[in-house]
């Protein structure tokens, strides 16, 4: 993106801007926004940009068209050519019905990408906010902040309008936050404020305050900003005309200062905590929208709406408070005197409620008067209680679709039906037909505000009979406030209705009779008739409440009771006295006391006074003991009973057994708690495995994710739910995967889908891979089938994989280059792989050595060797050394220093082996140049005493031959001479060939060495170095020596550097002694017979070496001769032959006593 | 006139020559070479046996091998020259050679009068025998004539 290429922007106070610009602007009015939006869409047109409007109240698409048709001419071609798109909000930014800031995101991005597709330079873009509704703001602003992150990178200008009269001061400072200039519109003057996050020097910060401050001014929401000591910095002049105060007293103040008035709703003193501004301060979070009031000085009071919010700077430095206000004086007056209004209203309701109890008490009078008729009804009420006392209640639970789900026995006897015939089943059809629709309409009314109703209507039994039944439903809703079950109670009634049948009937009968006398008495007395006719209006009247009264006492199975004062049982109905477990009207004038026992008689007494105190009806909840001792639980409600002057006399209650009911209720809350648990503890599982989980339904929409899965694709969860597949994943994806045909065929067919790989980026993050997997899973019963789609993160695992493959390559490559020979063995021994470098020194392809036993391809006589070996790392021993030839293809053996390890499992069982080789005959090569070239050097230090063990002889020779000549005539000499002649010759010859025998190469054969033999050689050599240097030879040699494995002429070597090195360490002559000796070692080799160790030893009595040098013995080239004496080698090369020879070369030595080199050769097995 | 005949008697008295050599050989053939030219010569093979010859008799040349089994030539030389200052030395040996600085040294610093590398011939023996006692005279008369000569 070329950003700095400089954009016309059409707004003079702005200038040029590049790409990337994102701008806010503020405006009071239409005028406002069209002044600065119409300039604005001109440059762009005119400069190849595709433009973009989206609009909102007060402007619509045909205004905005008209503006920007006044300034440009040509805007029909734009519009023509799709240079100009006009949209009204609805259709971008909450296109979905909601705002989505993603969509939205995504939106500008794929225009802008269609923008220069089409030849654009770029996209400009203007949109109002002004449909914005204060819920929304915190969303809007984090899509503005993304906006503004993002926009740098893309060829677009964007301009966000914002209304003034729709902005307090924290949106304000939120939108001037996320965009690099805003502009303010006002009554044709512009003003700029440039953010406060992109400016760098405190000037300018400065500048934008004052501007800032210029808008605080104007607002009508008061504003105080608070520094973080509590120190009022500023105020507005809101703030002044709300407070009734000064800018300057305001600001004098300390917003907990002790001259603050502040008042809840309700009038009294506000304590601090519940003020906005110090909750603020104190959690650093905004706190909104509080009530309080405050003080003016001229004693009125302001009732404000007042939030605060923290002030966090850049750098997450706390700055204070800002505190805003708005006056909500006038509403809190409203309100006032709707309150009052109110208050009359129900002081009028109450009077109307005295009226109706003095009614009720002459009733009560009436009820007096009629004892006669009370005692008959009476009677019916004991034989009604008799059938209902058999009956135990019917308990059935069931859907709204009336499909039961639950039965009790008693349910069951009652229909004679078995329980299985009954679950599962609609209870409709054993309701009697012309009551089913009542009966809907009963329980299909309850709603969570009334969830318990009461009802009766008829059933038919198992024989077809019509019978009455009593039910109280109870409906159990979900968070939704549906009706998700009904919980219901029942008891049959038959009887009771029966009677109550029987009772009109008689009823009637009576009013028949009394009619019939009435007219006698008419005929009789006719001076009474007024008065009588009045009497029995009176009468007729007064029985018929009277009867429905005690037929409603005597027949609902809910308890009735009145007391007086003294809590003594003035009435009791049937119920009461059953449930209480009382005859028939022992209780009349009783106590509580005198009843019950003393902990229920407690209870009841305190709710009564409870009723009596509040002067209302309380319901309660009650436990007492019944007859038969178990525990009854009871739903009560008490009421005071006034007389006709509203004083208390008495006390009444209604009480339900609920016993039943709360033990199945109890019993059904255990069983939703436990599935509830079940539910949360799936849920949690969902939630924290660390897989993506997303359940698509058959319409492809996402029903369910989980956490991981929002985390990795960063949305949220209500963004999701309900989309359809293609808005979350890229389409990309969906048709790389196959996605959707994938889902459906798992629907189809019921069966798991391994599905893949996948690469997905998630916006703003890295690619990821993922491995996905498609499940069904069987939802609700009704809601059919789902999939789950289930992918895994292998990212990391496959990056793994990668490096493993590349180690693994790597490895190989470095086995095959290796010079070394790598061969890998089975626990048989048999080869498995075989490197370049083995093919190289042994001649055999990988396919002809693949297959052999590793100890087959070595020289014949060491192969046991390199069979005990591999059978001892095969028995657990770890890493081991050896030499041993390796054969080759034309005959040869290349002497091999093999180092063999173990292969071993994670579970540590031997997999094989592993035997490097290294060939030795470079090697060997080169230290026989080495020792060679030693053995020249060692030679030369040598020199003074072959010259003089040569031209000795040489001179008896020469001088004998001239006396021949001399003196030829005296024959004894003549004879003399020749015999000396021949035995100098003789012993210079043997010097000569000792000399050629110790310079010649060696030959390399290893065999049988007699040490002693070899020792003897050496000092023949060297004999005479040794006389020249006085050094006095001592042998104590151990007879019957055992003989070694070795080269004698690699030995020799070493005997005769040990012993020069003892003839240097000896200036002025002393004594050599060599020793031999064997040793038993003790310890029995793994492998074969215990073998002797040899031991040679040279001690001298030379000047022994310093403890600093001792170290550096064996180093090659160290050397303490001078120049031309000594080469520094001898002791490094009998080092390197004595290893050779599996030994070991030691030294000892004290200064000023003389030095001990030790060589500890093996011997040959049964040698000596 | 008995100055006359002491010189006539001590003209016939051939000069004395002592040989120490480690080689019997060579001793052999230094005496086969001197004797005949009129040298009176003394064999020995140890340097210990040579200073002990020397303490009984004067001589008046040593040939003295540079590398003796008991001894060095060398420092039985310088012995020689402290404890009989009228002997002169010839260093003989297969070890040096002629411009070897042992030899140029040890000629400079009087401690040998010639030096013969073996093999020789026997002219350069009898030759160098001849020069040394010439010298031992030399030294001796010098001797004679300031009592105090050199030791």
């Amino acid at each position: 993106v070329p950003k700095k290429k400089t954009r016309k922007l059409g707004i003079d106070v702005v200038g040029n801007v590049s790409w990337g610009t994102h701008l806010c602007v503020f405006y009071h009015t239409q005028e406002d926004l069209i002044d600065i939006l119409v300039p604005y869409f001109k440059a762009g047109l005119q400069n190849n940009e595709f433009c973009m409007w989206v609009i909102s109240e007060p402007l619509n698409v045909e205004s905005a068209k008209r503006a920007l048709k006044r300034v440009i001419k040509n805007l029909d071609d734009c519009i023509e050519k799709g240079q100009v798109e006009i949209l009204d909000y609805k259709q971008w930014y909450t296109k979905s019905g909601t705002f989505e800031a993603d969509r939205v995101l995504q939106g500008w991005v794929e225009k802008e990408a269609q923008a220069v597709e089409r030849g654009f330079d770029g996209l400009r873009l203007a949109g109002d906010t002004f449909w914005l509704e204060e819920s929304d703001w915190e969303e809007f602003a984090d899509y503005e902040a993304t906006v503004d992150r993002l926009i740098g990178e893309h060829r677009m200008i964007a301009i966000c309008a914002y209304s003034l009269d729709k902005c307090g001061a924290p949106e304000i400072m939120d939108v001037v936050a996320n965009h690099q200039f805003a502009l303010v519109r006002r009554g044709g003057e512009w003003e700029i404020i440039e953010s406060a996050k992109r400016r760098q020097a405190e000037e300018d910060l400065r500048e934008s305050r004052g501007r800032l401050q210029s808008l605080f001014e104007t607002m009508a929401e008061g504003v105080a900003l608070i520094a973080p000591d509590g120190q009022i910095v500023q105020a507005n002049p809101a703030a002044e005309r709300i407070l009734g105060l000064k800018r300057s007293e305001i600001e004098a103040r300390n917003y907990i200062g002790p001259e603050w008035e502040i008042l809840r709703p309700d009038g009294t003193p506000m304590p601090l905590q519940e003020m906005v501004a110090p909750r603020a301060m104190k959690k650093k979070r905004p706190v909104k929208n509080v009530v309080m009031g405050a003080k003016r000085p001229d004693g009125s009071i302001s009732w404000i709406n007042a939030s605060a919010a923290p002030l966090i700077g850049e750098a997450g430095t706390f700055g204070g408070v800002v505190a805003t206000f708005i006056d909500i004086t006038e509403c809190k007056q409203t309100e006032e005197a709707l309150q009052k209004a109110h208050d009359e209203l129900e002081m009028r309701v109450e009077e109307r409620t005295a009226e109706l109890a003095e009614a009720n008490e002459q009733l009560q009078a009436e009820i007096a008067e009629r004892k006669e008729a009370e005692r008959a009804l009476q009677a019916s009420e004991a034989r009604y209680s008799a059938i209902v006392e058999d009956q135990t209640e019917l308990i059935c639970r069931f859907t709204p679709d009336e499909t039961l789900t639950f039965v009790n026995g008693a349910y069951c006897r009652y229909f004679n039906k078995k329980r299985e015939e009954l679950i599962g089943h609609g209870f409709m059809p054993l309701v009697f037909e012309e009551d089913q629709e009542f009966a809907e309409k009963q329980f299909s009314s309850l709603s969570p505000e009334n969830p318990v109703v009461t009802y009766a209507h008829r059933v038919v039994g198992p024989n077809g009979e019509v019978r009455w039944q009593e039910w109280s439903d109870r409906a159990i809703f979900d968070e939704q406030g549906r009706s998700i079950e009904f919980q219901s109670v029942g008891r049959d009634i038959t009887e009771r209705k029966q009677l109550e049948e029987a009772l009109q009937k008689a009823c009637s009968e009576l009013e028949v009779r009394v009619e019939e006398r009435t007219t006698e008495l008419l005929e009789a007395n006719e001076q009474l008739q007024v008065e009588i006719a009045e009497r029995e209006r009176v009468e007729k009247d007064l029985r018929e409440v009277n009867k429905q009264l005690r037929l409603l006492l005597a027949s609902i199975p809910d308890a009735v009771y009145f007391k007086n004062l003294q809590g003594r049982y003035l009435l009791i109905n049937r119920a009461a006295e059953e449930i209480a477990g009382l005859r028939g009207g022992e209780s009349f004038g009783k106590t509580d006391e005198q009843l019950f026992p003393p902990d229920t008689a407690v209870q009841f007494r305190r709710n009564d006074e409870e009723a009596i105190e509040r002067r209302e009806s309380v319901r309660f909840e009650e436990r007492m003991t019944g007859a038969k001792g178990h525990e009854i639980s009871l739903e009560t409600i008490r009421f005071p009973l006034c007389d006709s002057q509203g004083n208390v006399w008495g006390v009444g209650g209604i009480s339900r057994d609920v016993t039943e009911r709360k033990r199945v209720e109890e019993a059904l809350q255990k069983i939703n708690l436990r599935l509830e648990s079940r539910e949360r503890f799936i849920t949690r599982i969902l939630e924290s495995i660390p897989s993506s989980l997303v359940v698509i339904d058959h319409n492809l929409r996402i029903v369910s994710a989980n956490r991981n899965f929002l985390e990795k694709t960063r949305r949220e969860r209500q963004a999701i739910l309900g989309c359809k597949i293609d808005e979350v994943f890229p389409s990309v994806l969906l048709d790389y995967a196959q996605l959707d045909q994938k889902v459906k065929e798992v629907l189809r067919t019921g069966e798991p889908v391994e599905g893949g790989k996948v690469a997905y980026r998630a916006p703003g993050l890295p690619t990821r891979i993922y491995f996905y997997r498609l499940v069904p899973v069987r939802a609700e019963e009704s809601e059919g089938e789902n999939v789950m789609l289930l992918m895994d993160d292998i990212t990391e695992r496959e990056q793994l994989a990668e490096e493993a493959r590349q180690a693994e390559r790597h490895l190989a490559s470095v086995v095959e280059c290796a010079n070394d020979l790598v061969v890998s063995l089975d626990p048989q021994g048999r080869i498995v792989t075989w490197n370049q470098a083995a093919e190289r020194t042994s001649g055999l392809k990988v396919e002809e050595a693949t297959g052999r036993p590793l100890p087959a391809l070595c020289a014949a006589e060491q192969e046991p060797v390199m069979s005990e070996m591999l059978q001892g790392l095969a028995d657990g021993e770890s890493v081991q050394s050896t030499e041993v030839n390796l054969l080759t293809t034309d005959g040869r053996e290349v002497p091999i220093a093999w180092s063999c390890s173990p292969m071993k499992d994670e579970a540590g069982n031997v997999m094989g082996t592993v035997a490097v080789g290294r060939d030795l005959a470079e090697r060997r090569r080169l230290e026989a140049q080495l020792i060679q070239s030693a053995k020249m050097a060692s030679l030369g230090v040598m020199a003074g005493g072959i010259a003089h063990e040569v031209r000795n002889p040489l001179a008896i020779i020469s001088a004998s031959a001239q006396l021949l000549l001399e003196r030829s005539d005296d024959a004894q000499l003549r004879g003399e001479c020749a015999r000396k002649i021949h035995a100098a010759t003789k012993r210079a010859s043997q010097t000569i060939e000792n000399l050629l025998k110790f310079s010649r190469p060696q030959r390399g054969r290893m065999g049988e060495v007699d040490l002693h033999i070899v020792l003897e050689d050496t000092f023949v050599l060297l004999s005479h170095q040794m006389s020249l240097q006085k050094v006095a030879l001592r042998r104590a040699f151990q007879p019957d020596l055992p003989r070694v494995h070795g080269n004698s002429e690699l030995l020799q070597q070493v005997f005769t550097n040990l012993a020069l090195n003892a003839c240097n360490a000896m200036p002025d002559g002393g004594t050599l002694t060599v020793t031999s000796r064997t040793i038993e070692t003790g310890e029995a080799s793994s492998r074969g017979s215990a073998r002797g160790v040899v031991e040679v030893e040279f001690r001298d009595t030379g000047c022994g070496i310093p403890p600093e040098n001792m170290p550096k013995m064996f180093v090659p080239f160290f050397t303490t001769l001078p120049v031309g004496k000594g080469t520094g080698l001898g002791l490094a090369i009998s080092y390197s032959i004595v290893q050779q020879h599996q030994g070991v070369i030691e030294v000892e030595s004290q200064a000023g006593q003389g030095t001990t080199f030790t060589v500890r050769l093996p011997g040959t097995p049964g040698g000596g | 006139m008995a100055d006359i005949w002491k010189r006539l008697r001590m003209k016939r008295e051939p000069p004395r020559v002592l040989v120490v050599d480690d080689e019997p050989d060579l001793c052999w053939a230094l005496e086969n070479i001197l004797r005949p030219a009129g040298y009176a010569v003394t064999t020995t093979t140890k340097g210990v046996e040579a200073l002990d010859l020397l303490a009984k008799e004067p001589y008046d040349v040593a040939f003295v091998d540079a590398k003796l089994t008991d001894a060095d030539g060398l420092e039985l030389a310088a012995l020689i020259r402290q404890r009989n200052p009228h002997t002169a030395i010839v260093l003989i040996s297969g070890y040096f050679y002629q411009e070897d600085t042992v030899v140029t040294e040890g000629m400079l610093n009087d401690l040998f009068v010639g030096f013969i590398s073996k093999p020789f011939n026997l002219e350069e023996v009898r030759l160098m025998a001849r020069r040394a006692v010439s010298v031992a005279k030399e030294e001796k008369r010098a001797d004679g004539s300031h009592s105090s000569g050199r030791r």
